[in-house]
């Protein structure tokens, strides 16, 4: 094969992988049009942890969000911008760490402790807490 | 022993723990996320368009067999002395930091200097500047500094060092690097700093074992698993250290040279197959079979921590062992092609094209840990022992997870992998215009190891998209 065959046969290569690269990407980037499907929907999927998109109706009072407790792993979703909600329950005093994002909660015991917070980070992380060493929430936030 | 909190938390509830993160160590405070599925498809499809174009247009003649180098630096004579006495200084700090400091994963530095800087940042840094951990390396600069004062003091009185056999090749080291990852991956007190440092410090003794049975040189270019593992990666770079020089040679130029040694095909499944089976860990594939091991072992009368650690011990094995099997099969293949050589030599002629996909997968899998915890270092420095000290000035600093966005993550991921691809393709094929007489034998027997390296990649994708 020539130097010329094989420099058009690169170029043609090319040419065919960046067209399918715009093709295939998300048309709005920042949007997660695709990535939505990505993941199989898991066996049982948390209760909503967020209640502010501007798509939805105007609610006066958001939802607090799934209660997490120890010896369950919630797995919680949102999308960069949105705001994290949940709530905290631990039989013993505890404290509450949101790995990332650096959040800790002090967790009186037998109390329901809310926690909101904005999801400016994407990634997946760990909820658990900090004195028992347990997980109880994988966060994930998608760009 | 958090991570068997974790399985004890999913055998309980089952289904509720799809996918949930099984961490690799106390260390990660953020995981990457999933590669989207358009990205996974785009990344394929580049993957079989390289190859096929790579198959019709590599070139027809070798030009990597032989390396031609150029010198542009000579080092001053003290620069390796003074480099090897700050290696040493080094890790005994780190190591004194393991026994003395803190015994938390997160505030001791020196969980965070091995897990990062030194088993994810020094791979990097082999392939950007060369060699420099053989510089640093503090097993190789004791064992220098001791037999050049025994050779001052005791004169010719020495014995001679045995001669390295030549079955044991690399053995030692894929061994140890085995061993490592076991450590990392499955060992209830990965993330102790009194426990890494105790084993730090007996790796540290065997090496000089070895050496001293050995001879320095000798032991530590075969038998150091860290010192063969980095040395493995720094053959891609264009940097070569040596002989008191520095030279520039073509990448991957120096990767043909690669001793063929026993041994080193396992020592490259290693690599590859470890780092799939952590990338394993963090799917749900993994997560709902861990639980059903785990019960199995404790039927056996384990306690839950060391089912734990049998359970991820039987996962290694697995990967290494499905990793070294696929190449394999990609050795046999090539024998039917023709020539008089065993499978077992094939495999270890062509091994060193697997260097670049090994290091493909490194990166893919722990770019995001890098530069993440990799900032850790900035504070760690100030108070190396965890105990509220602020040398620097940065005990204060904290870790900016949001600085790289997942999607530049994602096309680091994809880029180094199919990088890796090619050049791993590029070395093949340079070999095999040299081990076979026709160029049409050589094409026959490329096919074989095509489909190999299509494989690992694939295998790597498929790792980092949710499918896992």
């Amino acid at each position: 094969m020539s130097r010329t065959q094989r420099f058009s046969l690169l170029g043609v290569a090319a040419i065919v992988l960046i067209v399918a690269f715009l093709a295939l990407r998300p048309k709005d980037s920042g949007e997660p049009a695709a990535s939505s499907n990505t993941t199989p929907s898991p066996a049982r999927t948390a209760p909503p942890a967020t209640a502010s998109t501007a798509a939805d109706p105007p609610t006066p009072r958001p939802s607090p969000g799934p209660l997490l407790v120890a010896g369950e792993v919630e797995r919680l979703r949102v999308t960069k911008g949105e705001r994290v909600r949940f709530r905290v329950r631990s039989k013993d005093a505890d404290e509450l760490h949101v790995h990332g994002y650096e959040i800790t909660r002090e967790l009186p015991a037998g109390q329901t402790v809310p926690v909101s917070f904005k999801a400016r980070i994407d990634g997946v992380f760990e909820i658990e807490l900090e004195d028992a060493g347990e997980q109880i929430a994988s966060l994930r936030v998608d760009p | 022993m958090r991570r068997a909190g974790s399985i004890a938390a999913a055998a309980a509830v089952g289904s509720a723990w799809a996918a949930a993160p099984a961490e690799a160590h106390g260390l990660v405070g953020k995981q990457d996320l999933p590669i989207p599925t358009w990205l996974f498809v785009w990344a394929a499809c580049v993957v079989l368009v390289a190859s096929f174009v790579a198959l019709a247009s590599l070139w027809p003649t070798p030009r990597l067999q032989e390396p031609r180098e150029r010198t542009v630096l000579r080092l001053p004579a003290l620069l390796e002395p003074l480099c090897g006495a700050l290696g040493v200084a080094a890790f005994a700090f780190v190591v004194y930091a393991g026994f003395a400091g803190a015994q938390d994963a997160r505030t001791n530095i020196l969980p965070t200097v091995v897990y990062v800087v030194f088993w994810v940042g020094t791979p990097i840094a082999s392939l950007l500047l060369g060699d420099v951990f053989r510089v640093f390396n503090p097993w190789r600069a004791t064992g220098r500094a001791v037999g050049w004062l025994a050779k001052r003091l005791g004169g010719d009185a020495l014995p001679d060092p045995l001669a390295y056999p030549a079955r044991l090749g690399y053995w030692p080291a894929a061994l140890g690097i085995l061993a490592f990852v076991w450590i990392e991956l499955a060992w209830a007190e990965q993330d102790v700093p009194s426990a890494l440092a105790g084993a730090a410090l007996l790796y540290a003794a065997l090496q000089l074992v070895g050496m001293s049975l050995f001879g320095v040189a000798a032991w530590s270019d075969r038998g150091d698993a860290f010192g063969v593992y980095f040395g493995l990666f720094a053959r891609l770079s264009p940097i070569h250290w040596t002989g008191g020089e520095l030279r520039l040679r073509r990448p991957l130029s120096g990767a043909p040279g690669t001793p063929v040694l026993p041994g080193l095909v396992a020592l490259l499944c290693f690599m590859i197959g470890t780092t799939s089976f952590d990338g394993l860990t963090l799917g749900p594939s993994w997560s709902s079979a861990a639980p059903w091991l785990q019960d199995r072992f404790r039927e056996l009368g384990f306690d839950a921590g060391r089912a734990n650690e049998l359970v991820f011990t039987v996962g290694l094995l697995a990967g290494v062992g499905v990793i070294f099997g696929f190449y394999r099969l990609g050795a046999r293949g090539m024998r039917s092609v023709g020539g008089d050589r065993s499978t077992e030599q094939l495999a270890r002629l062509f091994a060193h094209g697997l260097i670049p996909i090994a290091l493909a997968y490194v990166i893919a899998h722990y770019f995001g840990l890098l530069v993440s915890q990799g900032q850790a270092i900035g504070y760690l420095v100030s108070d190396p022992l965890g105990r509220g000290w602020d040398v620097f000035g940065t005990a204060g600093a904290s870790i900016d997870y949001g600085w790289i966005s997942a999607s530049a993550i994602w096309y680091v991921q994809v880029l180094a992998l199919v990088v890796g691809h090619v050049a791993g393709l590029a070395l093949a094929h340079d070999r095999a215009l040299v081990a076979y007489d026709s160029p049409r034998a050589a094409t026959q027997s490329q096919y074989w190891m095509l489909a190999v390296m299509v494989g690992f990649t694939s295998l790597a994708l498929w790792l980092l998209s949710a499918g896992a």
